[in-house]
C-alpha cells in the first residue's frame, strides 16, 4: 500500500491515524523496515513533510488458515453458485488484522464446503460487505466463476440493493439524491466523509414514512464508499439514528445504527434468471423506531 | 431559614441558565460529547416526570408539583428544629422543583441535557434540576431518619 502524507506528522502518529492498525504492530512493521518513506527506511519518530512517500508492505494475518467456527448463520437461499446471507448486528464480514474470529467467514468456513477464493485468504466467498453494526442481506459466491460474475455485476451496478434506514428529522421532499464525494476525514482519520477531492459518490433516497422528528427513508446506491449512506445523511443534516460514530445526535442503544440491507437482487451465474430477496426489519431496529417515532 | 429561598433562587437561575444554553447551541435531540462513550450534553424534551413516568400528561405533572411545593413550603413552617442539613434540602428540592415546573408551564415539556452511557446502558437524559431534587430528598431522608433515633 503507497499513502502520500497531507500534513506535517511523526511517521508513527500519521500510520496510527490512517490504518487500522495498532500502534505496536506499527511500530514493529517500521522497525523492519516494512515502512519506507521515498524508498528509504526510517524511525517511527521521523517528521513527515507534505508529499513525502509512504510505501507499507501488507501486514500479515498472523495465521493465515482462519478458524472455522460454528456460527449461527440465518441463510436466506443457497444453490450451487450463490448464498444470500442475512447479517445480524455487530458482526464484522470477514477477519482482518487484529480481529480473527467471530467474523461471518469463520462461520462460512463451519458451515460452507466451498467458497470463492478470488478476495483472498482472509475472504473466501466475500463479494461484498456491509459494516459490523449494519444488518441485512450479503450476496456470498461458493466458486469463482460465480464468484467473477456477481463482482462484474457490482462493478457494472447492476445489482439491486436496496437499504432503509431511520434518520433523524424530517425530510420534506419525497426523493432526495446526494452526490457529495466521498475521502477520508482531515481531523479524524479513521472516518470518513465529504471532502473536496473525495471520490464521487451517489446516494438515492426515497421517504417512506414522516414521524415529528424522524425519518424512515429507502436508500439505493450509485456507489458503494466505505460508510457511504452514513456520511451522506450526516453530511445533509439527517444523520442515521443511534449512529454512534457519524450521528451527532442522541444516542437511543448499544446497537448501533439504524440501517437494514432490506432487498438485494442480481442476474443468477448460472441460469442468468434475475433473482431478488428481501428481509424484515429487525429487532433491534424496530425498537428504535419505536422509541423515536415518539418523540 | 432566610437561606433557603436564597439555595432555591440560585439553584432556578443556574437551572435555567444552563437550559437557556442547551437551547440556544443545539437542535434537538443534538449532542455534543464530553468524555468519549461515557458523557454527552444532549438536548432533549421530556414531558415525563423522572424516567418519562406519565409522558405526556403535562398538566398533571405541573399541578402535582405545585402541590408538593405548596407541601414542602408548608412541612418547613411547622418545622421547628431546624438545622443546616435541611436547609440546604428544602433548598434543593424547592429549587429543583422549580426549575422543572417553569419549562412545564412554559413549554409542556422539561428541558434534559445531561446524557450518560454505562458500559451500553444509556441512562435517562436528566437536568441539574433532577440533581437537586435526589441529593435534597436524600438529605431529607437520611436527617428524619436521625431525628428519629
Amino acid at each position: 500500500m503507497d499513502l502520500t502524507a497531507d500534513i506535517e506528522t511523526r511517521l508513527d502518529t500519521f500510520l496510527v491515524n490512517n490504518l487500522d492498525v495498532s500502534r505496536s504492530k506499527i511500530e514493529k512493521h517500521i522497525k523492519e523496515n516494512k515502512v519506507l518513506v521515498n524508498d528509504k527506511p526510517v524511525k517511527k519518530s521521523y517528521n513527515l513533510k507534505i508529499d513525502d512517500k509512504i510505501h507499507i508492505e501488507p501486514f500479515v494475518l498472523e495465521d493465515t488458515t482462519i478458524k472455522k467456527e460454528n456460527i449461527k448463520l440465518d441463510i436466506i437461499y443457497e444453490d450451487d453458485d450463490v448464498i444470500v446471507i442475512n447479517k445480524p448486528k455487530n458482526m464484522v464480514v470477514h477477519p482482518a488484522v487484529g480481529n480473527y474470529t467471530g467474523t461471518l467467514v469463520n462461520g462460512l468456513l463451519y458451515h460452507i464446503d466451498s467458497l470463492s477464493t478470488l478476495n483472498g485468504e482472509a475472504r473466501p466467498g466475500i463479494v461484498h460487505r456491509i459494516d459490523k453494526d449494519t444488518t441485512g442481506l450479503l450476496l456470498v459466491a461458493k466458486n469463482d466463476k460465480a464468484h467473477a460474475f456477481l463482482a462484474k455485476q457490482l462493478e457494472e451496478k447492476t445489482i439491486t440493493r436496496k437499504y432503509q434506514a431511520l434518520v433523524w428529522g424530517v425530510i420534506n421532499s419525497d426523493t432526495v439524491t446526494v452526490d457529495a464525494p466521498i475521502g477520508r476525514d482531515k481531523l479524524d482519520r479513521k472516518k470518513m466523509a465529504v471532502v473536496e477531492n473525495g471520490k464521487k459518490a451517489v446516494t438515492h433516497l426515497k421517504v417512506l414514512e414522516r414521524y415529528h422528528n424522524a425519518t424512515l427513508v429507502e436508500l439505493s446506491l450509485e456507489t458503494g464508499r466505505t460508510h457511504q449512506i452514513r456520511v451522506h445523511m450526516n453530511y445533509i443534516n439527517h444523520p442515521v439514528v443511534n449512529d454512534k460514530v457519524y450521528s451527532k445526535r442522541k444516542l437511543i442503544d448499544d446497537t448501533g445504527q439504524c440501517l437494514h440491507a432490506k432487498t438485494i437482487g442480481f442476474i443468477h451465474p448460472t441460469t442468468l434468471k434475475y433473482m431478488e430477496f428481501t428481509s424484515e426489519l429487525p429487532d433491534t431496529f424496530i425498537n428504535i423506531l419505536n422509541k423515536v417515532k415518539d418523540l | 431559614m432566610k437561606k433557603i429561598p436564597v439555595i432555591a433562587g440560585i439553584l432556578v437561575v443556574l437551572d435555567q441558565i444552563i437550559k437557556y444554553l442547551v437551547v440556544s447551541k443545539l437542535a434537538f435531540t443534538e449532542s455534543v460529547n464530553i468524555i468519549n462513550n461515557f458523557f454527552r450534553i444532549t438536548y432533549m424534551q421530556n414531558t415525563g416526570g423522572a424516567w418519562s413516568i406519565l409522558a405526556g400528561n403535562t398538566i398533571i405533572l405541573a399541578v402535582l408539583s405545585i402541590i408538593i411545593l405548596i407541601f414542602i413550603i408548608y412541612v418547613i413552617s411547622k418545622d421547628k428544629k431546624i438545622n443546616n442539613p435541611k436547609i440546604i434540602s428544602y433548598g434543593l428540592l424547592i429549587g429543583g422543583i422549580i426549575g422543572n415546573l417553569i419549562d412545564r408551564l412554559r413549554l409542556n415539556y422539561v428541558i434534559d441535557y445531561l446524557d450518560f452511557n454505562f458500559g451500553g446502558y444509556y441512562f435517562p437524559v436528566f437536568n441539574l434540576a433532577d440533581i437537586a431534587i435526589v441529593i435534597g430528598g436524600i438529605i431529607l431522608i437520611l436527617v428524619l431518619i436521625k431525628e428519629g433515633d
